[in-house]
C-alpha cells in the first residue's frame, strides 16, 4: 500500500477528465436518439468507431468484443417484442434499444482503451472521491489477477483429478468447491495482508503524500 | 450480463444511480465502525474474490451457462455493509476495465446487485437466523433463502423501472414483461441460491470463523419457526380465505358438465361447505374465518401430537455431533 500513486492529492490530469467527459456524452446521445432520428444515430455509430480507430483499437479484438456482446444484447432487445408482440412499434423500440447498447458498448470499449485504470484511479482521487473507496479498488486491481492464477490454478487440478466425461451435477458440486476453496484461500490472504499492513504502521487512516 | 445501456430512460437511470450513490456512501460510513482497519485489505480482497469466482462458469443448457452474482455470498462473508462495497467495486471495475454493462446503467446494475442482493440479502438472512436459531444450517438456509428472493425482486424492480421508461407508451404491457422476466429469473435465482449456499455451506464446514458474526455452536429448538408458520398460517386464514373465488373447482366443473350430482350423499359434519354455525346472513366472511381458524388450529394440533416421538433423538443420535 505504500505504492500510493493513487492516494496522490489533486493530480487531475485534464485528458482523463476530457475522455472521461466525451465518453458520458456518447452515452447520454445514444440513450435520447429516437428511431426516427436513425440517419443521427448512423453519425454517432460512425464517430465512435473513428474514435476506436484512432485510440488503435485492432478490428479483430472489436470484431472479437462485439461477438461475445452482440448476442447477448440482441437476446435482451429480443425480449421486449416477446412480450409485448411482434408489432412495428415495439420491433422498432427492440431495434432502437439494440442499436443504443451497441453505441455504449463502443464508447466504453473506446474509454477503457484510452483511460488505463491506473489513470482513472487518479482521477477519481483528483475528484474528491472518498480515499477508502479509491484504496479498495487499487487493492481490489491488485490482487484480482492474482486470484484469477488461483482459480486457473485450482481448475487445473480439478481437470488432473477427473476421469471421463462428467455429469453436470458433478461439474456444478466441483464448481462449488472451487469457489468455496477461492474463498478460504482469499479471505485468509485478506487476513495477511492486514497483518502486514499493521506491521508496516496501518492505523486505517489514508493519508495522501504531498 | 448486466443492465446495458439503452434499455432504461436517462431519468430512470439517474435515479436509482442516486439511490445506489447514497447506499453506497452510507455503507461506506458504517463501514469505519464496523471493520476499521480492516476495511481495506478485506473489502478489496472479497470484491477480487467474488469478481474471480464469478470467472467460474456452471452449465446450465446445452451451450450455456451461468455464473455466481455473488451479493448475498458478499453478505454472509464480510457484513452487510462491506458486501454492498464490495459489489460495487466489482460493478465498477467490470464496467472500467472490461466493459461489461452500461455506464448510465451502472446505477441500476448497483442497485439491483449490490443495494438489493448484499443489504436486502443480509436483512433476508438476519430474519432467517431469529427465526430459526443462530446455527450453521440456519445460515446455510438464509444464504439459500435470500439468493431466490433478491434475484425475483431485482427482477421485478427491473420491470418496474422499465415500465416507467415505456410509461409515455399506452401499448406498453407491464404484466407480459414482468411475467417474462420473473420466469427466466426464477430459474436464475434457483442457481443463484444453490451455489451461493452450497459456497457458505463449504466454508461453514471447512472455517466457519470465516463467516461475519461465526454463529453460535448451540442448537436451539425450532418452536420459532415452528410459531411464525403458525401464525403465518392463521394470518392467511383470516385475510385471504373469505376472499376464494366462489367459481366451481375443476370437480364440480367436471361433475356439472357431466350432469352428476354435485350434492353430498348426506354424511353429517361440522362446517358445511366451510360455512359454520353462523352462515346467517351477513355472517358469511366471519364464519369461513372461524372455520378456518378452527381447522388450522386442529391441523396444527395433530401434527404437534404426531410429531413429537418423532423429534425425540434416539440416544445413539445424542451422542453425534450437532450443527
Amino acid at each position: 500500500m505504500t505504492d500510493s500513486a493513487p492516494f496522490c492529492a489533486a493530480r487531475l490530469e485534464p485528458g482523463a477528465i476530457v475522455k472521461l467527459i466525451s465518453s458520458v456524452t456518447i452515452v447520454l446521445l445514444a440513450c435520447s436518439i429516437s428511431w426516427e432520428a436513425w440517419p443521427a444515430a448512423g453519425a454517432l455509430l460512425a464517430v465512435t468507431l473513428a474514435a476506436l480507430a484512432c485510440a488503435g483499437v485492432r478490428l479483430a479484438v472489436l470484431c472479437r468484443r462485439l461477438g461475445l456482446f452482440l448476442p447477448i444484447m440482441s437476446l435482451i432487445a429480443l425480449s421486449i417484442p416477446l412480450s409485448q408482440g411482434f408489432t412495428s412499434t415495439w420491433l422498432q423500440i427492440s431495434a432502437t434499444v439494440l442499436l443504443r447498447g451497441v453505441i455504449s458498448f463502443l464508447s466504453g470499449l473506446w474509454l477503457i482503451h484510452v483511460l488505463p485504470f491506473d489513470n482513472l484511479l487518479l482521477t477519481m482521487r483528483g475528484l474528491r472521491v472518498p480515499a477508502v473507496v479509491v484504496a479498495c479498488l487499487a487493492m481490489m486491481h491488485r490482487y484480482l489477477f492474482v486470484l484469477w492464477e488461483e482459480i486457473e490454478r485450482l481448475r487445473t487440478a480439478r481437470r488432473a483429478r477427473r476421469f471421463g466425461r462428467p455429469s453436470r451435477i458433478f461439474d456444478w458440486l466441483a464448481a462449488v468447491g472451487l469457489i468455496g476453496t477461492l474463498v478460504i484461500r482469499s479471505l485468509d490472504r485478506g487476513h495477511r495482508i492486514h497483518r502486514a499492513m499493521l506491521a508496516r504502521g496501518w492505523d486505517g487512516h489514508l493519508r495522501p503524500w504531498p | 450480463m448486466h443492465i446495458p445501456d439503452g434499455l432504461l430512460d436517462t431519468p430512470v437511470c439517474l435515479v436509482t444511480g442516486g439511490i445506489s450513490l447514497v447506499a453506497v456512501a452510507y455503507s461506506v460510513h458504517r463501514l469505519k465502525d464496523s471493520l476499521a482497519d480492516r476495511t481495506v485489505p478485506m473489502t478489496g480482497m472479497v470484491a477480487a474474490m467474488v469478481f474471480a469466482g464469478q470467472m467460474v462458469n456452471f452449465p446450465v443448457l446445452a451451450g450455456t451457462s451461468g455464473h455466481l452474482v455473488g451479493g448475498v455470498l458478499a453478505a454472509r462473508l464480510l457484513g452487510p455493509w462491506a458486501g454492498c462495497l464490495a459489489l460495487t467495486l466489482v460493478l465498477f471495475v467490470q464496467k472500467f476495465l472490461f466493459n461489461d454493462g452500461g455506464l448510465l446503467a451502472l446505477g441500476p446494475n448497483v442497485f439491483h446487485m449490490a443495494v438489493i442482493g448484499s443489504l436486502g440479502g443480509y436483512a433476508i438472512q438476519s430474519a432467517v437466523a431469529r427465526l430459526a436459531g443462530d446455527t450453521v444450517r440456519s445460515r446455510v438456509i438464509g444464504v439459500v433463502i435470500s439468493g431466490w428472493v433478491t434475484v425475483m425482486a431485482a427482477a421485478v424492480l427491473c420491470s418496474i423501472e422499465f415500465a416507467v421508461s415505456h410509461a409515455a407508451n399506452p401499448e406498453f404491457r407491464f404484466l407480459h414483461f414482468l411475467a417474462l422476466m420473473m420466469l427466466f429469473h426464477a430459474l436464475i435465482g434457483i442457481g443463484e441460491s444453490l451455489i451461493s449456499g452450497g459456497i457458505i455451506r463449504h466454508v461453514a464446514i471447512r472455517r466457519p470463523e470465516l463467516l461475519y458474526n461465526p454463529p453460535t455452536t448451540t442448537s436451539r429448538p425450532w418452536r420459532n419457526s415452528i410459531a411464525a408458520g403458525f401464525c403465518v398460517a392463521l394470518l392467511a386464514t383470516v385475510l385471504l380465505a373469505p376472499l376464494a373465488s366462489s367459481s366451481p373447482d375443476g370437480l364440480e366443473v367436471v361433475l356439472a358438465e357431466s350432469h352428476l350430482s354435485t350434492t353430498q350423499s348426506g354424511s353429517p359434519s361440522l362446517f358445511d361447505n366451510y360455512t359454520a354455525v353462523l352462515s346467517t346472513d351477513g355472517w358469511e366472511y366471519w364464519s369461513v374465518v372461524i372455520s378456518g381458524l378452527l381447522g388450522s388450529t386442529i391441523v396444527f394440533v395433530i401434527a404437534i401430537v404426531l410429531g413429537r416421538p418423532l423429534h425425540r433423538p434416539s440416544a445413539a443420535a445424542t451422542e453425534g455431533a450437532r450443527d
